[in-house]
Protein backbone atom coordinates (compact mmCIF):
# COMPACT_ATOMS: atom_id res chain seq x y z
CA UNK A 1 0.00 0.00 0.00
CA UNK A 2 2.62 2.47 0.89
CA UNK A 3 4.19 2.47 -2.80
CA UNK A 4 0.86 4.14 -3.76
CA UNK A 5 1.33 7.45 -2.52
CA UNK A 6 0.69 10.28 -5.16
CA UNK A 7 1.51 13.10 -2.85
CA UNK A 8 4.05 12.70 -0.75
CA UNK A 9 5.39 15.41 1.70
CA UNK A 10 8.53 15.40 4.01
CA UNK A 11 9.20 17.85 6.33
CA UNK A 12 8.00 20.82 4.57
CA UNK A 13 8.68 24.24 6.07
CA UNK A 14 8.30 27.13 3.41
CA UNK A 15 9.13 30.83 4.88
CA UNK A 16 8.77 33.88 3.10
CA UNK A 17 11.32 36.71 3.40
CA UNK A 18 9.74 39.78 4.56
CA UNK A 19 11.95 42.94 4.03
CA UNK A 20 11.65 46.17 5.46
CA UNK A 21 12.45 47.88 2.74
CA UNK A 22 11.65 47.19 -0.93
CA UNK A 23 14.78 47.02 -2.60
CA UNK A 24 16.44 45.25 -0.10
CA UNK A 25 15.02 42.42 -2.85
CA UNK A 26 17.07 43.48 -4.97
CA UNK A 27 20.28 43.51 -2.36
CA UNK A 28 19.66 40.04 -1.34
CA UNK A 29 19.57 39.16 -5.26
CA UNK A 30 23.10 40.37 -5.78
CA UNK A 31 24.87 39.56 -2.80
CA UNK A 32 22.40 37.26 -0.89
CA UNK A 33 25.08 34.88 -0.11
CA UNK A 34 27.00 37.59 2.02
CA UNK A 35 24.64 38.98 4.32
CA UNK A 36 20.73 38.44 5.28
CA UNK A 37 18.49 40.89 4.34
CA UNK A 38 15.11 40.36 5.17
CA UNK A 39 13.51 38.50 8.43
CA UNK A 40 11.53 35.07 8.03
CA UNK A 41 8.22 34.57 7.60
CA UNK A 42 7.32 30.91 8.42
CA UNK A 43 4.48 30.29 7.07
CA UNK A 44 4.70 25.95 7.03
CA UNK A 45 6.19 24.41 9.78
CA UNK A 46 7.14 19.92 9.96
CA UNK A 47 4.65 19.05 7.60
CA UNK A 48 4.90 15.54 6.80
CA UNK A 49 1.61 13.58 4.95
CA UNK A 50 1.44 11.06 2.25
CA UNK A 51 -1.80 10.79 -0.09
CA UNK A 52 -2.92 8.18 -1.83
CA UNK A 53 -4.54 7.39 -5.23
CA UNK A 54 -8.35 8.31 -5.28
CA UNK A 55 -8.18 10.31 -2.16
CA UNK A 56 -9.83 13.40 -1.53
CA UNK A 57 -7.89 15.57 1.26
CA UNK A 58 -9.86 18.14 2.64
CA UNK A 59 -7.64 21.25 4.37
CA UNK A 60 -9.01 23.06 7.00
CA UNK A 61 -7.61 25.87 9.05
CA UNK A 62 -8.36 29.61 9.86
CA UNK A 63 -7.27 32.60 7.15
CA UNK A 64 -3.05 32.71 6.98
CA UNK A 65 -2.48 29.09 8.45
CA UNK A 66 -0.87 28.16 5.25
CA UNK A 67 -3.63 26.39 3.43
CA UNK A 68 -3.34 27.95 -0.25
CA UNK A 69 0.60 28.06 0.42
CA UNK A 70 0.25 24.39 1.14
CA UNK A 71 -1.18 23.69 -2.56
CA UNK A 72 1.37 26.19 -4.31
CA UNK A 73 3.54 23.72 -2.89
CA UNK A 74 2.22 20.59 -3.93
CA UNK A 75 1.55 22.23 -7.49
CA UNK A 76 4.81 23.35 -7.41
CA UNK A 77 4.24 27.30 -8.50
CA UNK A 78 6.55 27.49 -5.14
CA UNK A 79 9.38 26.25 -3.39
CA UNK A 80 9.77 24.86 -0.12
CA UNK A 81 12.67 26.61 1.93
CA UNK A 82 13.18 23.12 3.53
CA UNK A 83 11.88 19.70 3.58
CA UNK A 84 11.26 17.72 -0.17
CA UNK A 85 8.04 17.29 -1.58
CA UNK A 86 7.45 14.72 -4.27
CA UNK A 87 4.26 14.30 -6.73
CA UNK A 88 3.10 11.27 -8.92
CA UNK A 89 1.00 12.08 -11.75
CA UNK A 90 -0.43 15.58 -13.77
CA UNK A 91 -1.75 18.36 -11.69
CA UNK A 92 -4.55 20.60 -12.65
CA UNK A 93 -4.00 24.08 -10.15
CA UNK A 94 -7.54 25.42 -9.63
CA UNK A 95 -6.39 27.94 -7.28
CA UNK A 96 -8.31 30.79 -6.58
CA UNK A 97 -10.45 29.85 -9.19
CA UNK A 98 -11.32 32.87 -12.09
CA UNK A 99 -8.95 34.72 -10.48
CA UNK A 100 -6.54 34.07 -13.66
CA UNK A 101 -9.15 35.34 -16.00
CA UNK A 102 -8.51 38.57 -18.10
CA UNK A 103 -11.60 40.78 -17.56
CA UNK A 104 -11.65 42.13 -21.51
CA UNK A 105 -11.55 38.60 -23.48
CA UNK A 106 -14.60 36.50 -23.17
CA UNK A 107 -15.77 33.51 -21.86
CA UNK A 108 -14.87 31.60 -24.98
CA UNK A 109 -11.51 33.32 -25.32
CA UNK A 110 -10.64 32.90 -21.53
CA UNK A 111 -11.08 29.45 -21.55
CA UNK A 112 -8.62 28.89 -24.35
CA UNK A 113 -6.16 31.02 -22.85
CA UNK A 114 -6.60 28.87 -19.15
CA UNK A 115 -6.78 25.74 -20.71
CA UNK A 116 -3.21 26.66 -22.08
CA UNK A 117 -2.25 27.55 -19.02
CA UNK A 118 -3.54 24.09 -17.83
CA UNK A 119 -1.35 22.62 -20.36
CA UNK A 120 -4.22 21.65 -23.09
CA UNK A 121 -3.88 21.60 -26.70
CA UNK A 122 -5.63 23.69 -28.72
CA UNK A 123 -7.10 20.37 -30.32
CA UNK A 124 -8.22 19.28 -27.44
CA UNK A 125 -9.85 22.63 -25.90
CA UNK A 126 -11.98 23.70 -29.24
CA UNK A 127 -13.24 19.51 -28.68
CA UNK A 128 -14.23 19.98 -25.40
CA UNK A 129 -15.44 23.89 -25.71
CA UNK A 130 -18.96 22.95 -26.50
CA UNK A 131 -19.46 20.61 -23.37
CA UNK A 132 -17.42 23.37 -20.92
CA UNK A 133 -20.04 25.31 -22.19
CA UNK A 134 -23.06 23.31 -21.47
CA UNK A 135 -20.71 22.23 -17.74
CA UNK A 136 -20.60 26.39 -16.82
CA UNK A 137 -24.32 26.83 -17.52
CA UNK A 138 -24.05 30.75 -18.27
CA UNK A 139 -25.94 30.95 -21.54
CA UNK A 140 -25.30 33.84 -23.84
CA UNK A 141 -22.68 35.00 -21.35
CA UNK A 142 -20.00 32.49 -22.95
CA UNK A 143 -19.80 34.93 -25.44
CA UNK A 144 -19.07 38.03 -23.50
CA UNK A 145 -16.70 40.00 -22.06
CA UNK A 146 -15.49 38.38 -18.25
CA UNK A 147 -15.79 41.72 -16.44
CA UNK A 148 -19.93 41.91 -17.22
CA UNK A 149 -20.28 38.20 -15.20
CA UNK A 150 -21.47 38.21 -11.85
CA UNK A 151 -19.03 36.47 -9.49
CA UNK A 152 -21.21 33.28 -9.42
CA UNK A 153 -21.19 33.11 -13.14
CA UNK A 154 -16.98 33.25 -13.20
CA UNK A 155 -16.76 30.47 -10.67
CA UNK A 156 -18.70 28.33 -12.88
CA UNK A 157 -16.81 29.30 -15.92
CA UNK A 158 -13.84 28.33 -13.94
CA UNK A 159 -14.77 25.13 -12.75
CA UNK A 160 -16.27 24.02 -16.18
CA UNK A 161 -12.53 24.43 -17.16
CA UNK A 162 -10.86 22.56 -14.59
CA UNK A 163 -13.58 19.38 -14.99
CA UNK A 164 -12.26 19.30 -18.54
CA UNK A 165 -8.48 19.12 -17.44
CA UNK A 166 -6.63 15.88 -18.03
CA UNK A 167 -5.05 15.45 -14.86
CA UNK A 168 -4.25 12.80 -11.91
CA UNK A 169 -4.35 15.18 -9.01
CA UNK A 170 -7.10 18.18 -8.84
CA UNK A 171 -6.21 21.11 -6.51
CA UNK A 172 -9.09 22.94 -5.66
CA UNK A 173 -8.68 26.78 -3.45
CA UNK A 174 -12.25 27.45 -2.17
CA UNK A 175 -14.00 27.26 -5.90
CA UNK A 176 -17.66 26.38 -4.72
CA UNK A 177 -17.88 29.44 -2.48
CA UNK A 178 -19.71 31.40 -4.61
CA UNK A 179 -21.59 28.56 -6.59
CA UNK A 180 -25.35 28.29 -5.92
CA UNK A 181 -26.71 25.18 -4.32
CA UNK A 182 -27.72 23.83 -7.93
CA UNK A 183 -24.07 24.49 -9.34
CA UNK A 184 -22.43 23.56 -6.17
CA UNK A 185 -24.06 19.70 -6.14
CA UNK A 186 -23.36 19.25 -9.81
CA UNK A 187 -19.46 20.51 -9.10
CA UNK A 188 -19.67 18.10 -5.72
CA UNK A 189 -20.56 15.34 -7.92
CA UNK A 190 -17.71 16.10 -10.87
CA UNK A 191 -15.42 15.85 -7.97
CA UNK A 192 -16.46 12.31 -6.43
CA UNK A 193 -16.59 10.97 -9.93
CA UNK A 194 -13.29 12.43 -10.58
CA UNK A 195 -11.76 10.34 -7.54
CA UNK A 196 -12.60 7.22 -9.46
CA UNK A 197 -9.08 8.05 -11.75
CA UNK A 198 -7.60 10.80 -9.82
CA UNK A 199 -6.70 12.04 -6.38
CA UNK A 200 -8.48 15.15 -5.19
CA UNK A 201 -7.19 18.32 -2.87
CA UNK A 202 -9.47 20.39 -1.45
CA UNK A 203 -9.67 23.67 0.85
CA UNK A 204 -12.76 24.95 1.63
CA UNK A 205 -14.06 26.87 4.52
CA UNK A 206 -17.86 24.98 4.37
CA UNK A 207 -17.49 22.26 6.77
CA UNK A 208 -20.33 20.46 5.14
CA UNK A 209 -18.86 20.39 2.09
CA UNK A 210 -15.91 18.83 3.30
CA UNK A 211 -17.52 16.49 5.47
CA UNK A 212 -19.59 15.35 2.92
CA UNK A 213 -16.53 15.14 -0.21
CA UNK A 214 -13.76 13.75 1.85
CA UNK A 215 -12.47 11.07 2.93
CA UNK A 216 -9.21 12.53 5.46
CA UNK A 217 -8.89 16.05 6.61
CA UNK A 218 -5.97 17.99 7.52
CA UNK A 219 -6.16 20.81 9.88
CA UNK A 220 -3.94 23.12 10.13
CA UNK A 221 -2.90 25.99 12.15
CA UNK A 222 -0.24 28.23 12.69
CA UNK A 223 1.81 26.57 9.66
CA UNK A 224 1.75 23.47 11.44
CA UNK A 225 -0.81 20.01 11.28
CA UNK A 226 -2.88 20.25 14.46
CA UNK A 227 -5.00 17.19 13.56
CA UNK A 228 -5.19 14.86 10.44
CA UNK A 229 -7.55 12.26 9.89
CA UNK A 230 -11.78 11.35 9.74
CA UNK A 231 -13.35 14.30 8.25
CA UNK A 232 -15.94 14.15 10.61
CA UNK A 233 -13.78 14.33 13.95
CA UNK A 234 -11.75 16.60 12.70
CA UNK A 235 -13.82 19.13 11.60
CA UNK A 236 -15.90 18.74 14.76
CA UNK A 237 -12.80 19.52 16.60
CA UNK A 238 -11.95 22.44 14.68
CA UNK A 239 -15.40 24.05 14.74
CA UNK A 240 -15.29 23.57 18.74
CA UNK A 241 -11.67 25.56 18.68
CA UNK A 242 -13.45 28.08 16.40
CA UNK A 243 -15.74 28.92 19.02
CA UNK A 244 -13.19 28.28 22.15
CA UNK A 245 -10.01 30.65 20.73
CA UNK A 246 -11.34 33.62 19.66
CA UNK A 247 -10.48 35.49 16.52
CA UNK A 248 -6.89 36.88 17.45
CA UNK A 249 -5.96 40.32 16.26
CA UNK A 250 -1.64 39.22 16.86
CA UNK A 251 -2.11 36.04 14.65
CA UNK A 252 -0.13 37.42 11.73
CA UNK A 253 3.38 38.07 13.01
CA UNK A 254 6.53 38.19 11.36
CA UNK A 255 9.76 36.31 12.64
CA UNK A 256 10.10 33.63 15.31
CA UNK B 1 1.84 9.20 -26.25
CA UNK B 2 3.86 9.68 -29.09
CA UNK B 3 4.25 13.52 -29.97
CA UNK B 4 6.32 15.33 -32.90
CA UNK B 5 9.77 15.19 -32.46
CA UNK B 6 11.95 17.61 -34.19
CA UNK B 7 15.50 18.43 -34.49
CA UNK B 8 15.68 20.33 -31.77
CA UNK B 9 14.00 17.71 -29.42
CA UNK B 10 16.90 15.21 -30.78
CA UNK B 11 19.67 17.37 -30.31
CA UNK B 12 17.82 17.65 -26.54
CA UNK B 13 17.36 14.37 -25.56
CA UNK B 14 20.89 13.21 -27.10
CA UNK B 15 22.53 16.03 -25.04
CA UNK B 16 21.63 14.24 -22.02
CA UNK B 17 25.60 13.43 -21.65
CA UNK B 18 26.85 16.77 -23.24
CA UNK B 19 26.09 19.19 -21.12
CA UNK B 20 26.90 21.98 -23.56
CA UNK B 21 24.95 20.84 -26.11
CA UNK B 22 21.69 20.82 -23.51
CA UNK B 23 22.52 24.22 -22.54
CA UNK B 24 22.68 25.63 -25.57
CA UNK B 25 19.29 23.30 -27.27
CA UNK B 26 17.64 24.53 -23.51
CA UNK B 27 15.86 27.42 -24.65
CA UNK B 28 14.66 27.00 -28.27
CA UNK B 29 13.53 23.10 -26.54
CA UNK B 30 11.46 25.47 -24.10
CA UNK B 31 9.74 27.54 -26.71
CA UNK B 32 9.07 24.54 -28.51
CA UNK B 33 7.71 22.24 -26.09
CA UNK B 34 5.45 25.26 -25.09
CA UNK B 35 4.31 26.70 -28.13
CA UNK B 36 0.86 26.35 -27.84
CA UNK B 37 0.79 28.46 -24.79
CA UNK B 38 2.92 30.63 -26.45
CA UNK B 39 0.53 31.31 -29.30
CA UNK B 40 -2.57 31.85 -27.34
CA UNK B 41 -0.86 34.32 -24.53
CA UNK B 42 0.30 36.58 -27.79
CA UNK B 43 -2.52 36.09 -29.54
CA UNK B 44 -4.44 37.60 -26.22
CA UNK B 45 -2.73 40.13 -25.94
CA UNK B 46 -2.53 41.11 -29.81
CA UNK B 47 -6.26 40.95 -29.86
CA UNK B 48 -6.43 42.76 -26.11
CA UNK B 49 -4.66 45.75 -27.69
CA UNK B 50 -7.23 46.99 -30.08
CA UNK B 51 -10.10 45.19 -28.34
CA UNK B 52 -12.14 48.41 -27.84
CA UNK B 53 -11.45 49.99 -30.54
CA UNK B 54 -13.14 50.62 -33.95
CA UNK B 55 -10.20 50.56 -36.28
CA UNK B 56 -8.21 47.83 -34.65
CA UNK B 57 -5.06 47.67 -36.50
CA UNK B 58 -5.62 51.05 -38.34
CA UNK B 59 -3.83 52.69 -35.39
CA UNK B 60 -0.48 50.35 -35.35
CA UNK B 61 -0.22 51.30 -38.74
CA UNK B 62 -0.95 55.60 -38.45
CA UNK B 63 2.09 56.00 -35.84
CA UNK B 64 4.82 54.99 -38.47
CA UNK B 65 2.84 56.18 -41.22
CA UNK B 66 2.68 59.33 -39.87
CA UNK B 67 5.64 59.56 -38.59
CA UNK B 68 7.48 58.76 -42.12
CA UNK B 69 4.88 61.67 -43.69
CA UNK B 70 6.48 63.72 -41.31
CA UNK B 71 10.12 63.46 -41.95
CA UNK B 72 9.66 63.52 -45.40
CA UNK B 73 7.98 67.11 -45.27
CA UNK B 74 10.19 68.10 -42.59
CA UNK B 75 13.48 66.99 -44.05
CA UNK B 76 12.94 67.53 -47.67
CA UNK B 77 12.57 71.47 -47.35
CA UNK B 78 14.48 72.08 -44.23
CA UNK B 79 17.54 70.13 -43.34
CA UNK B 80 20.09 69.95 -46.18
CA UNK B 81 22.18 66.64 -45.64
CA UNK B 82 25.51 66.30 -47.17
CA UNK B 83 25.62 63.24 -47.83
CA UNK B 84 22.98 61.53 -50.36
CA UNK B 85 19.72 62.55 -51.53
CA UNK B 86 16.87 64.68 -48.42
CA UNK B 87 14.57 61.39 -49.50
CA UNK B 88 17.55 59.18 -48.71
CA UNK B 89 18.01 60.55 -44.96
CA UNK B 90 14.16 60.48 -44.17
CA UNK B 91 14.12 56.66 -45.16
CA UNK B 92 17.37 56.23 -43.18
CA UNK B 93 16.02 57.90 -40.35
CA UNK B 94 12.99 56.19 -40.29
CA UNK B 95 14.79 52.93 -40.22
CA UNK B 96 16.90 53.64 -36.80
CA UNK B 97 13.48 54.54 -35.77
CA UNK B 98 11.89 51.79 -36.10
CA UNK B 99 15.05 49.92 -34.30
CA UNK B 100 14.61 52.48 -31.64
CA UNK B 101 11.03 52.10 -31.14
CA UNK B 102 10.84 47.97 -31.10
CA UNK B 103 13.62 48.32 -28.59
CA UNK B 104 12.42 51.37 -26.30
CA UNK B 105 8.95 49.15 -26.16
CA UNK B 106 10.69 45.75 -25.20
CA UNK B 107 13.02 47.16 -23.12
CA UNK B 108 10.36 48.82 -20.94
CA UNK B 109 7.78 46.85 -20.87
CA UNK B 110 10.36 44.33 -19.57
CA UNK B 111 10.88 45.01 -16.39
CA UNK B 112 7.17 45.19 -15.33
CA UNK B 113 6.55 41.76 -17.54
CA UNK B 114 6.68 39.28 -14.52
CA UNK B 115 4.04 41.42 -12.31
CA UNK B 116 2.13 42.40 -15.33
CA UNK B 117 1.26 38.10 -15.60
CA UNK B 118 1.22 37.39 -11.84
CA UNK B 119 -2.13 36.25 -11.70
CA UNK B 120 -1.08 33.20 -14.21
CA UNK B 121 2.14 33.19 -12.20
CA UNK B 122 0.91 32.95 -8.62
CA UNK B 123 -2.21 30.62 -9.51
CA UNK B 124 -0.78 28.08 -12.14
CA UNK B 125 1.84 26.31 -13.00
CA UNK B 126 3.21 28.81 -15.46
CA UNK B 127 6.60 28.93 -17.75
CA UNK B 128 7.01 32.22 -16.92
CA UNK B 129 10.49 32.37 -19.24
CA UNK B 130 7.79 31.87 -22.37
CA UNK B 131 6.60 35.56 -21.76
CA UNK B 132 9.98 37.24 -23.23
CA UNK B 133 9.14 35.28 -26.36
CA UNK B 134 5.62 36.57 -26.76
CA UNK B 135 6.55 40.00 -25.56
CA UNK B 136 9.06 40.30 -28.35
CA UNK B 137 6.49 38.64 -30.82
CA UNK B 138 4.33 41.29 -30.27
CA UNK B 139 6.40 44.01 -30.69
CA UNK B 140 7.79 43.06 -33.67
CA UNK B 141 4.08 42.36 -34.90
CA UNK B 142 4.02 46.44 -34.70
CA UNK B 143 7.45 46.88 -35.90
CA UNK B 144 6.41 44.83 -39.07
CA UNK B 145 3.70 47.16 -40.00
CA UNK B 146 6.15 49.93 -40.04
CA UNK B 147 8.62 47.81 -42.15
CA UNK B 148 6.13 47.11 -44.68
CA UNK B 149 5.36 50.65 -44.65
CA UNK B 150 9.05 51.55 -45.52
CA UNK B 151 9.07 49.28 -48.13
CA UNK B 152 6.25 50.85 -50.25
CA UNK B 153 7.35 53.98 -49.28
CA UNK B 154 10.68 53.18 -50.72
CA UNK B 155 9.58 51.32 -53.89
CA UNK B 156 7.38 54.90 -54.46
CA UNK B 157 9.94 57.28 -53.92
CA UNK B 158 12.89 55.32 -55.51
CA UNK B 159 11.08 53.61 -57.47
CA UNK B 160 12.49 49.87 -56.18
CA UNK B 161 14.02 47.94 -53.10
CA UNK B 162 17.89 46.87 -53.31
CA UNK B 163 17.94 42.80 -54.01
CA UNK B 164 20.41 43.03 -50.47
CA UNK B 165 17.19 42.98 -48.87
CA UNK B 166 16.56 39.85 -49.34
CA UNK B 167 19.49 39.73 -46.48
CA UNK B 168 17.46 41.22 -43.94
CA UNK B 169 16.05 38.42 -42.06
CA UNK B 170 19.56 37.36 -41.69
CA UNK B 171 20.45 40.50 -40.02
CA UNK B 172 17.55 40.64 -37.82
CA UNK B 173 17.82 36.81 -36.68
CA UNK B 174 20.84 37.82 -34.26
CA UNK B 175 18.71 40.46 -33.14
CA UNK B 176 15.75 38.83 -32.01
CA UNK B 177 18.38 36.73 -29.80
CA UNK B 178 19.63 40.30 -28.67
CA UNK B 179 16.24 41.75 -27.68
CA UNK B 180 15.38 38.22 -25.95
CA UNK B 181 18.17 37.93 -23.80
CA UNK B 182 17.54 41.95 -22.75
CA UNK B 183 14.34 41.23 -22.00
CA UNK B 184 15.05 37.69 -20.29
CA UNK B 185 17.62 40.33 -17.75
CA UNK B 186 15.40 43.24 -17.12
CA UNK B 187 12.40 41.20 -16.43
CA UNK B 188 13.80 38.81 -13.73
CA UNK B 189 15.79 42.26 -12.11
CA UNK B 190 12.20 43.94 -12.55
CA UNK B 191 10.66 41.84 -10.42
CA UNK B 192 12.77 42.79 -7.62
CA UNK B 193 12.67 46.27 -7.85
CA UNK B 194 10.65 49.30 -9.24
CA UNK B 195 14.20 51.08 -9.51
CA UNK B 196 15.05 49.49 -12.67
CA UNK B 197 11.25 50.06 -14.44
CA UNK B 198 11.76 54.06 -13.43
CA UNK B 199 15.78 53.99 -14.56
CA UNK B 200 14.41 53.06 -18.23
CA UNK B 201 12.31 55.46 -18.29
CA UNK B 202 14.37 58.31 -17.26
CA UNK B 203 17.12 56.72 -19.73
CA UNK B 204 15.46 56.14 -22.60
CA UNK B 205 14.94 59.23 -24.26
CA UNK B 206 18.87 59.55 -23.82
CA UNK B 207 19.68 56.57 -25.67
CA UNK B 208 18.11 57.84 -28.56
CA UNK B 209 20.59 60.17 -29.30
CA UNK B 210 23.24 57.84 -28.23
CA UNK B 211 21.61 55.38 -31.50
CA UNK B 212 22.68 56.44 -34.56
CA UNK B 213 19.23 57.09 -35.67
CA UNK B 214 19.35 60.73 -36.77
CA UNK B 215 22.92 60.05 -37.81
CA UNK B 216 24.81 56.91 -39.24
CA UNK B 217 28.10 56.37 -37.14
CA UNK B 218 30.03 57.08 -39.67
CA UNK B 219 29.11 60.80 -39.93
CA UNK B 220 29.19 61.04 -35.87
CA UNK B 221 32.56 62.63 -34.43
CA UNK B 222 34.58 60.31 -32.70
CA UNK B 223 32.75 60.10 -29.56
CA UNK B 224 29.92 59.51 -30.73
CA UNK B 225 31.05 56.93 -33.02
CA UNK B 226 32.93 55.21 -29.60
CA UNK B 227 29.27 55.11 -28.04
CA UNK B 228 27.56 53.59 -31.07
CA UNK B 229 30.20 51.08 -30.85
CA UNK B 230 29.16 50.20 -27.23
CA UNK B 231 25.65 50.25 -28.30
CA UNK B 232 24.46 46.77 -29.50
CA UNK B 233 21.47 48.11 -31.44
CA UNK B 234 23.98 50.38 -33.06
CA UNK B 235 25.87 47.78 -35.73
CA UNK B 236 22.12 46.48 -36.54
CA UNK B 237 20.91 49.76 -37.76
CA UNK B 238 23.67 50.11 -39.86
CA UNK B 239 23.51 47.09 -41.28
CA UNK B 240 19.66 47.49 -42.14
CA UNK B 241 20.63 50.68 -43.68
CA UNK B 242 22.79 49.08 -45.51
CA UNK B 243 21.20 46.24 -47.00
CA UNK B 244 17.82 48.03 -46.94
CA UNK B 245 18.72 51.55 -48.53
CA UNK B 246 22.47 51.66 -49.78
CA UNK B 247 22.52 47.94 -51.73
CA UNK B 248 25.85 47.13 -50.44
CA UNK B 249 26.37 44.29 -48.03
CA UNK B 250 27.39 44.63 -44.16
CA UNK B 251 30.59 44.36 -43.15
CA UNK B 252 31.47 40.71 -42.33
CA UNK B 253 33.75 41.45 -39.29
CA UNK B 254 30.56 43.71 -37.67
CA UNK B 255 28.23 40.98 -38.58
CA UNK B 256 30.35 38.45 -36.87
CA UNK B 257 30.94 40.42 -33.46
CA UNK B 258 26.90 41.07 -33.63
CA UNK B 259 26.07 37.81 -33.98
CA UNK B 260 28.47 36.74 -31.10
CA UNK B 261 27.40 39.76 -28.69
CA UNK B 262 23.69 38.46 -29.41
CA UNK B 263 24.62 35.10 -28.14
CA UNK B 264 26.24 35.88 -25.55
CA UNK B 265 23.36 38.20 -24.13
CA UNK B 266 20.72 35.63 -24.86
CA UNK B 267 22.48 32.72 -22.77
CA UNK B 268 23.54 35.16 -20.54
CA UNK B 269 19.73 36.44 -19.97
CA UNK B 270 18.21 32.88 -20.18
CA UNK B 271 20.56 31.36 -17.57
CA UNK B 272 20.10 34.78 -15.11
CA UNK B 273 16.58 34.24 -15.52
CA UNK B 274 15.95 30.18 -15.15
CA UNK B 275 18.38 30.97 -11.72
CA UNK B 276 15.67 33.54 -10.17
CA UNK B 277 12.60 31.63 -11.70
CA UNK B 278 11.50 30.15 -8.68
CA UNK B 279 12.41 32.62 -6.54
CA UNK B 280 10.11 35.40 -8.25
CA UNK B 281 7.20 33.93 -7.89
CA UNK B 282 7.31 34.74 -3.67
CA UNK B 283 8.56 38.57 -4.66
CA UNK B 284 5.89 39.40 -7.28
Amino acid sequence: MSSEWVIRCTNVAKSYQIYSVYDHRLLQMLFGRLKKFYQDFWVLRDISFEVKKGECIGIVGRNGAGKTTLLQLICGITLPTHGEIATRGRIAPVLALGSAFDQDLTGRENVMVGGAVLGLKRSKILRSMKSIQEFSGIGEFFDRPVKFYSSGMTARLAFAICAHVDADILIIDEALAVGDEAFQSKCLKFIDDFRATGTVFFVSHSVAQVVKLCTRVIWIENGRIREIGDPKEITENYQKALLREKDDAKRFHIGN
Amino acid sequence: MKTKSSVLDVAYRSGHEKGLVRFLARPFYNALQYRELIRVVLGRELHQRFRASYFGWVWAAATPLLMLLVFVAVFSNTLKVESGSDMNFALSTFIGILFFNLFAELVTRAPLLLSEHAHFIKKSIFPSEILAWTSMMRSLAYAGIGFVIFLAFELYIRGGIPPTALLFPFILLPLFLLLLGIVWLLSALGAFTRDISFMIASVMPVVIFATPVFYTSLDAPLSGRLIAYINPLAPFIEMAREVLLLGRLPDLLSYSIAWGVSIFFFYAGYAFFMRFRSVVVDVI
